[in-house]
């Protein structure tokens, strides 16, 4: 007679450890986003600074740092949707990768400490986007497989967890490169 | 071209974090057979640690019995029957010994011998205490002390390499979701690093100079993703799991060498007092760490000599007829290390320095994971190399990266026996050659390419099956004199019990 109250008190046991387990795993995915989002806005923050700087030197290259600031304003003004600001965001490293290509052309530029330093800076951002990307896409896949794996899928489904996008880079490799010699 | 054969699709990833927890749920069993050793510790020495605790709850009830509890009296009277009644399997086992005429009379010692099996049961509870005793003070203390005396510093942002090499932590704790370590520097020319801390919450980076100017950023990035992998994984705890294994053995061996050397009565009085005083001890801490190194040497008898050397020319005969006392001491001891160290050697080290070994291995596969350039790691790991530890750091070689190559295998060296379970560093970068562009090269024969040939597996197999009489033999031949000396032991450590009630 034990039998049949003993496996529903184990189901509710599993049902609410489980759904903590969710819960736990989709908070860290949450917190995964914030990191990027920290990450972008730091990467903001250090476009005016270096613009400032080598405006000076680089008077040809006026196009160049114009599509930097612009691509800038629409990266900050992208909203909260993962792909729109994922697009944005890339356009804007774009950019920015364009122009650091630009500096290597100006000697009295590589010479500078202060635009050595902020390179740095940005190249350290630029990995650190990476990281945040690779550790929220992460947080993405273990929840997605938690939630879509039996027997989590059962209480995931009746909770309403929803499966989460992943923060896929612009540009990358969407199937098999072509390679013309 | 063929390039296009090296299309892959998506590559399929196991996530850090699922690598990670897995590999902390391992930590916790390794940790776990780590007290199991400690226990199997105990139990070689049971014939010096059961009298050595009985004595103490006889003096501890003694002290107790003075207001004249009568729970006292009944434990000392309880101690004593059970003491006696090893003696009189003691008593057998003699009985026994003079029944043999040869070898193959040997099997008459078995049953006694397993009769007086109880008699291990004290020690193998205290190998397991000591061990966590060790193993939870030098995880509080130990890395400060480490910090201390290698003069590390924080790192300086104002320098360029520095500023670099913080943002790199930054980066990659970023990656692996872990609060960002604390960062260190020690002004060495020696290419190395370590990682410290009890948790991924108090871990702390440590890196020399000469790494920092050595290495370029990918390479700097690969070493700091290691390091954070192994805070990240609680590679620490198990390595002060598997250190405080070799404690625990030193421990013992300190306490069988109380007669015989002054620097025993230190080490544990300093070990007594840090205990006492976790606060302020990480000096003294690293004393007792170098003092419990020393009874893995044989310095024992030097230690004699030094006694001798100071008694005046005209007296040193009657000192030499006063330490005759001293020379059971002196055999027991020797005799105990022949054993311990034949105990190691076959059943307790191999198996701990493979687990060991193997989480190394797998803390480099979760860093390539982490940072994604094997080949940037490989070429990391090639220019550490194996350097000379920073001064300071000797103490605390299983931290280090890179530990010096000269020590390994060296049985003169008291350190040999931890740096022996470090894997070459020959067979890492191979390993991690293999998961970058790089051909793997074999530091070693690998046995699965060996095993594909049904063949030589047979072969091997036939071998092994010749050979493994011999192997039983010999390890048989290992218990028996085991026990033997045990029971050599044990009689004379009962006896002082006896005498005790």
């Amino acid at each position: 007679m034990w039998i049949v109250p003993g496996v529903a008190a184990l189901v509710v046991v599993w049902g609410v450890l489980a759904f903590n387990r969710l819960v736990r795993l989709r908070m860290q995915a949450r917190a995964a986003w914030s990191q990027i989002d920290v990450q972008l806005c730091r990467r903001h923050d250090l476009i005016p600074n270096l613009v400032e700087s080598v405006k000076g030197y680089m008077a040809h290259e006026r196009a160049t740092l114009d599509a930097v600031v612009a691509a800038r304003t629409r990266a900050q003004s992208a909203g909260d949707d993962v792909a729109t600001r994922g697009a944005a965001e890339s356009a804007l490293g774009g950019a920015l990768s364009r122009l650091m290509m630009l500096i290597e052309n100006y000697p009295q530029l590589k010479a500078s400490e202060t635009v050595l330093a902020l390179q740095e800076e940005l190249a350290s951002t630029e990995n650190r986007i990476a990281f945040a990307r690779q550790h929220f896409n992460d947080c993405v896949m273990t929840y997605n497989t938690a939630i879509g794996s039996i027997p989590d899928m059962l209480l995931a489904g009746a909770a309403g967890f929803q499966p989460q996008t992943m923060y896929e880079a612009e540009g990358a490799v969407r199937g098999p490169v072509g390679v013309k010699l | 071209m063929k390039l296009s054969q090296e299309v892959p699709g998506r590559i399929e990833r196991v996530t850090f974090y699922d690598e990670l927890a897995r590999r902390r749920r391992g930590g916790w069993l390794l940790s776990l057979i780590c007290l199991l050793i400690s226990g199997g510790v105990g139990l070689v020495l049971s014939a010096i640690v059961t009298p050595l605790v009985l004595a103490i709850l006889i003096v501890i009830l003694r002290v107790v019995a003075i207001p004249a509890a009568p729970a006292a009296h009944a434990g000392i009277a309880a101690i004593d029957a059970f003491a006696r009644g090893q003696m009189a399997h003691f008593d057998l086992i003699l009985e026994s010994l003079d029944k043999i005429n040869g070898l193959r009379d040997i099997g008459v010692l078995t049953g006694p011998l397993v009769q007086m099996a109880p008699v291990t049961v004290p020690a193998l509870f205290a190998g397991a205490l000591v061990w966590l005793w060790l193993r939870g003070l030098f995880t509080r203390v130990g890395g400060q002390d480490l910090l201390d005396r290698m003069k590390a510093r924080p790192a300086n942002l104002q320098d360029a390499e520095e500023r670099q090499l913080a943002n790199i932590v930054q980066e990659i704790a970023l990656g692996a979701g872990c609060p960002p370590p604390r960062l260190f520097v020690i002004d060495a020319p020696q290419i190395n690093a370590a990682a410290l801390g009890r948790s991924p919450e108090d871990g702390v980076v440590l890196v020399t100079r000469g790494l920092l100017l050595g290495l370029n950023r990918s390479e700097t990035e690969a070493v700091v993703a290691r390091l954070v992998s192994a805070i990240c994984a609680g590679d620490l705890h198990v390595a002060a799991a598997v250190m405080a294994v070799f404690q625990t053995f030193a421990f013992f061996l300190t306490v069988l060498d109380l007669p015989l050397r002054r620097s025993a009565w230190r080490t544990l009085g300093e070990l007594g007092l840090a205990s006492v005083m976790p606060g302020k001890g990480a000096a003294r801490l690293g004393r007792v760490a170098e003092g419990l190194e020393i009874a893995f040497d044989s310095r024992t008898i030097p230690d004699m000599e030094e006694v001798l050397a100071r008694v005046p020319p005209q007296l040193r005969g009657i000192a030499k007829v006063a330490l005759i006392p001293w020379i059971p001491a002196l055999l027991l001891s020797l005799l105990y290390k022949l054993v311990l160290f034949l105990w190691t050697a076959i059943f307790l080290g191999p198996p701990m320095g493979m687990l060991w070994r193997n989480r190394a291995f797998q803390t480099d596969a979760l860093t390539v994971k982490l940072a994604r350039e094997p080949d940037a790691f490989a070429r990391a790991l090639e220019k550490i190399g194996a350097p000379d530890l920073p001064e300071g750091g000797e103490a605390y070689a299983y931290l280090f990266m890179g530990a010096p190559a000269a020590a390994r295998g060296a049985a003169a060296n008291p350190r040999s026996m931890t740096l022996a379970l470090a894997p070459r560093s020959t067979d890492r970068i191979a390993r991690v050659n293999a998961m970058g562009h790089g051909i793997r090269r074999r530091g070693r024969p690998d046995l699965g390419e060996f095993f594909q040939h049904p063949i030589r597996t047979l072969a091997l197999i036939l071998l092994l099956l010749a050979l493994a009489p011999l192997i039983v033999m010999l390890i048989l031949a290992i218990c028996y004199i085991t026990a033997l000396v045990m029971t050599i032991g044990l009689a004379a450590g009962l006896g002082i019990v006896l005498w005790l009630t």
